[in-house]
């Protein structure tokens, strides 16, 4: 082993001190040299590299290369892996957030999937006993001028006999502005902007409001559900009976039973 | 004496075991004179590392400083066996333990950059104390053999 070996394997061995005391240490070696001479050997002088390592360290372990690597090659694979695990979960988090948002900001009445077209959208014509019926499913509610029931479903979506009754859909659905009468059963509803009266009954299913610039007048008769505050109610609360501000010419009429009554965020 | 050995390895053995000559007694002997062997250079060892730190220290009293080489040379001329691989660890050893302090140096005209060690407050209080002790302990031997 040529001297330059020996304090390589030295330094290596002494891996465990700290930088500065390692290379006084070694520092101090190369002026033994120097005042002995380039050509004696440092193992003869100095003797084994590990008991000398040994002797340095005292009680502190000695450096072993194959622990070193095998710990360097341990944290690096467990940064790694701890980096890659980080960048699945955040994926994972972006994906479920952006999943669970809605197609589109329901509360834009302005949004380029409410606008009007033949092919996509199926109409008819609106009478008083006409119902609306929700059964499990995801329905937004818009009301217009027209005088005509309007509606855009995921699925195909029949009208029957005065009624229209989805089931198990996702729609959007137009309004007249006459008194609406609305049923929902497990149903998530959003209503966006009411123009007219509406009587809505829910049972265990969310009901939204996107009031917009709507000022309402809310009957709510809740039972076993959640109501937020509404910004137009006064003094909201469970079986209240709220009248929000003599201005408000929109009545809605809500029975709730095991349901929740909030505002619409996108 | 060979009981006391394994004794102290944690093994108990009656003397009946290791009289007789069978395969297991002469192993059983062969390990005893190994580990006797290994107790001693111990025992050497710790004896040494004492002596060689309270040399160091008297040297350095009397020289004020010195680095390793010149070090190494006044104990050999002196009589003192010690290598390399022993002064410098135990140079090392003793900055650790606050006896010693060291300082870099490079000589103004021609040479490398020396390690130079001088004895600090407290090696300098504790060469005294060392001192008696040896001493004493020296005696006390002396006394025991007349």
């Amino acid at each position: 082993m040529s001297n330059q070996q020996y304090l390589k394997a030295l330094k290596r061995a002494l891996g465990n001190l700290k930088k500065h005391n390692r290379d006084e240490i070694i520092k101090e070696i190369q002026s033994h040299i120097q005042d002995i001479g380039e050509s004696e050997s440092l193992e003869n002088k100095f003797g084994n590299v590990n008991t000398l390592a040994k002797k340095y360290l005292g009680d502190v372990p000695l450096a072993h290369p194959l622990h070193r690597k095998v710990g360097r090659f341990a944290s690096k694979t467990m940064a790694i892996i701890g980096i890659f695990v980080l960048i699945v979960l955040t994926a994972l988090a972006a994906l479920a957030w952006y999943w669970s948002q809605d197609a589109f900001n329901y509360a834009d009445e302005s949004s380029k999937q409410l606008t009007y077209n033949k092919n996509s959208w199926q109409k008819t014509s609106w009478s008083e006993l006409t119902t609306v019926e929700i059964d499990q499913s995801q329905v937004v509610l818009y009301w217009h001028k027209e005088d005509t029931l309007r509606w855009k479903c995921a699925r195909e979506q029949s009208f029957d006999q005065g009624k229209l009754h989805i089931k198990q859909n996702n729609c959007l659905v137009y309004l007249p502005m006459h008194l609406s009468m609305i049923r929902a059963d497990q149903a998530r509803l959003i209503l966006v902007h009411p123009l007219a009266d509406a009587t809505i009954n829910i049972t265990q299913s969310q009901l939204q409001m996107a009031e917009n610039t709507a000022i309402l007048s809310y009957q709510i008769n809740a039972e076993r559900s959640e109501v937020a505050k509404f910004q137009s109610d006064i003094n909201s609360g469970i079986n209240s009976d709220i009248n929000s501000g003599n201005s408000a010419d929109v009545k809605i009429a809500i029975t709730s039973f095991e349901s929740s009554i909030e505002h619409y965020k996108y | 004496m060979q009981v006391l050995v394994l004794r102290e390895c944690g093994l108990l053995f009656h003397d009946s075991w290791i009289n007789n000559n069978t395969l297991h007694s002469k192993a059983l002997l062969f390990i005893m004179r190994i580990m006797n062997e290994n107790t001693y250079q111990k025992w050497l060892s710790q004896l040494r590392k004492g002596y060689l730190e309270l040399c160091v220290l008297v040297m350095l009293n009397k020289k004020q400083r010195s680095y390793g080489f010149e070090m190494l040379q006044l104990l050999n001329q002196a009589g003192v066996e010690i290598n390399e691989g022993t002064l410098y660890p135990l140079l090392n050893r003793m900055e650790k333990n606050n006896w010693l302090s060291s300082v870099w140096e490079t000589p103004t005209l021609s040479g490398h950059p020396r390690r130079f060690y001088e004895l600090n407050n407290e090696g300098k209080e504790l060469l005294p104390k060392m001192q008696s002790a040896f001493e004493q302990s020296s005696q006390f031997l002396t006394q025991l053999k007349e």
